[in-house]
């Protein structure tokens, strides 16, 4: 009987032991996600009272307001009928927003997962009247993201990440014997420091973006993938497929139904003819640096940038035949210090040259612009501009400057908003 | 599926083996070994040195087990393997040296040499064990609970480990015996260790492994 006993125990306990399992757990500081729901992430898009600009991103004028993008936390808005006394007249709180562009009384832009349409017609009211959910599902909130540790594992099921806070994980991992992560997603993420367009009833942006729109396509960079989205009825703007991007696009800049791509190693120009699936046409390759871009006539205007995040030596301004698509030629490069964005207005090219300061240069003679300089104004430093009707604006590290151009010799300062 | 089997082989193994009697006659004499014969005249007992002594039913006053657990040497040891099954297959080798405090209970210091997850430890633990009866062929549960200690370089590497067992110890002779077992081990190991992640300084991370593990023993009890 006992013996019949202890049998039947050691079956028992065989076939309960077949259900056993090990886990292996990792333990590590981390960028922990904080999580907010769907529901809330969703209904966080208001109008809030004027803040204060607290870091610099994407400058933006349409009609007689300006926009500044606070990156990852909203859109700061100002009335600048009069340059010379911009009003802040307040701000429109968006998630994970990085760039926008505008287009008739629509603004689009990235809210971190999804892609929103908001009714501006009353600026001090805007309407969330279209979105695409998760169009940008591996998009993070890189602004409280510490580079120092990895990401933390990430569940969509608990909501958006809207934030991170460093803290001890414990995650359970299926790897037994090796111990790999990675920042996951981290090079999907967008980086949108800007918005650009220069078609009818759209606003002017800086030079230094990823996010542009061709007629009735916003196109959007996210990590490696352009992202077309229809937006010809606002109420419903559909994406169509990404379409991967075999360099690292910096900025985009739309220009005759062309778009410019800057990237770390050169200048693409894809034509949008099938406006849902734009088609590289040419290339013009240069060594690994940053390069926004801007286009004007036959010409584009490309600086090129060495740095801490931009690697390479260069640091010049290439001017490029763009009169033929299909076939760029490269003109005439100009050495600068460390140029960064730029704009043109008619024959006034404007190049933020880092600590060099601000440069106008003459584009009469667009291949022999870079030894045109008209002036050199060492005391603004800025990262970009927007030369628009006489008024340049150009932001910096510590605000926005609005001058005066109509007497190119002596930019007259109208106007700071300090961050 | 073929564990099963295995296990269940070891255990019917038990059963062939002989059980020993201690015949004790009316005149005060034991005799220890096999009983051949047992009828209604006589009694047929054959001794260790292979001896086949008769007697007579009516001089014999009892037949007994042999109480094997109450031998009189109180120490003992059991060196014994066992595998524990997983994804990563572990292997474990114990040593226990320990004392007999009566024919139910003894506890003993183990230690050994185990393979958890390709890692080597060396265990060091506390071994108790209650035996059911007191014959050549007992069932048994232990329990074992012990620090285990990295056998790599890496010093900040660790565990503890736990585990029950039942089982039945075959004893042979006075000295030796077998002892099968299965049973249940958790283990708990922490390891630190160092990681670069691209574009990030080199970081600190532990990892932590659980165990739950269906664990087979086999090995021989000496004393």
């Amino acid at each position: 009987m006992k013996n019949k006993l202890i049998g039947i125990l050691s079956l028992t306990i065989v076939l309960m032991m077949s259900g056993c399992k090990d886990k292996v757990y990792r333990k590590y500081m981390a960028n922990s996600p904080i999580y907010t729901s769907y529901e809330e992430f969703r209904n966080s898009i208001k109008f809030e009272s004027p803040h204060n600009i607290t870091t610099k991103g994407q400058i933006y004028i349409k009609d007689s307001y300006l926009f500044v993008t606070d990156p990852h936390k909203g859109i700061h808005v100002i009335d600048n009928s009069n340059p010379a006394s911009p009003n802040n007249i307040g701000f429109i709180k968006i998630i994970g927003n990085t760039g926008f562009v505008i287009k008739g009384n629509y603004l689009y832009a990235n809210a971190l997962i999804d892609m929103v349409v908001i009714d501006i017609t009353n600026i001090t009211a805007p309407k969330v009247v279209g979105r695409i959910e998760n169009i940008f599902p591996d998009v993070l909130p890189l602004s409280s993201y510490d580079p120092n540790y990895p990401i933390a594992k990430i569940d969509s099921s608990l909501g958006v990440v809207t934030a991170f806070e460093i803290k001890e994980v414990t995650e359970e991992t299926n790897d037994n014997n090796n111990y790999s992560t990675t920042l996951s997603n981290f090079e999907s993420s967008i980086d949108v420091v800007g918005g650009s367009s220069n078609f009818q009833g759209q606003g002017i942006s800086g030079s230094i973006t990823k996010i542009t729109m061709i007629n009735n396509y916003v196109y959007v960079m996210e990590g490696n993938h352009l992202i077309p989205i229809d937006v010809s009825n606002p109420f419903e703007p559909k994406s169509s497929e990404k379409i991967r991007i075999w360099r690292t696009v910096e900025t985009l800049f739309a220009y005759q139904n062309h778009i410019f791509m800057g990237t770390t190693t050169g200048m693409l120009i894809y034509e949008t003819s099938s406006p849902n699936n734009p088609t590289e046409v040419s290339v013009i390759n240069h060594l690994t640096a940053c390069d926004p871009v801007v286009v004007q006539g036959n010409y584009a205007y490309v600086t090129i940038r060495s740095g801490n995040t931009c690697a390479g030596v260069l640091n010049q301004l290439d001017v490029v035949d763009v009169s033929d698509f299909n076939n760029p030629i490269l003109k005439a490069s100009f050495q600068f210090i460390n140029p960064h964005g730029l704009g043109i207005d008619g024959d006034k090219l404007f190049i933020c040259d880092g600590t060099a300061g601000l440069k106008v240069l003459d584009a009469t003679n667009p291949l022999t612009c870079g030894n045109q300089l008209i002036k050199t104004f060492d005391n603004i430093q800025a990262t970009d501009v927007i030369p628009h009707n006489n008024i340049a604006i150009v932001i910096g590290d510590d605000g926005i400057y609005q001058y005066d151009y109509s007497d190119i010799q002596n930019l007259n300062l109208l106007s700071v908003i300090n961050f | 599926m073929k564990y099963r089997y295995i296990i269940i082989f070891i255990f019917l193994t038990h059963y062939v083996f002989a059980q020993r009697r201690e015949v004790t006659l009316n005149n005060g004499s034991v005799i220890i070994g096999v009983v051949k014969t047992n009828n209604d005249s006589i009694v047929k007992v054959q001794t260790k040195d292979g001896t086949i002594w008769q007697y007579s039913k009516q001089d014999v006053k009892s037949i007994i087990e042999y109480d094997y657990v109450t031998y009189k040497n109180k120490i003992y040891s059991f060196v014994t393997g066992g595998i524990m099954p997983a994804q990563v297959f572990s292997s474990s080798l114990h040593i226990i040296n320990g004392y007999r405090f009566n024919k139910h209970w003894q506890a003993g210091i183990g230690v050994g040499t185990e393979n958890i997850a390709n890692r080597g430890y060396l265990p060091l633990f506390l071994h108790g064990q209650f035996n059911f009866s007191k014959s050549a062929s007992t069932p048994f549960i232990s329990a074992m609970a012990g620090y285990a200690m990295s056998l790599s370089n890496n010093k900040d590497e660790w565990g503890v480990t736990a585990g029950v067992q039942i089982g039945i110890n075959q004893f042979f002779s006075d000295h030796l015996g077998l002892s099968t077992s299965i049973g249940y081990r958790y283990g708990y190991f922490k390891e630190k260790n160092f990681n670069m992640w691209v574009g990030i300084p080199l970081l600190e991370y532990y990892t932590i492994r659980e165990i739950n593990r269906l664990e087979l023993r086999i090995g021989l009890v000496f004393r």
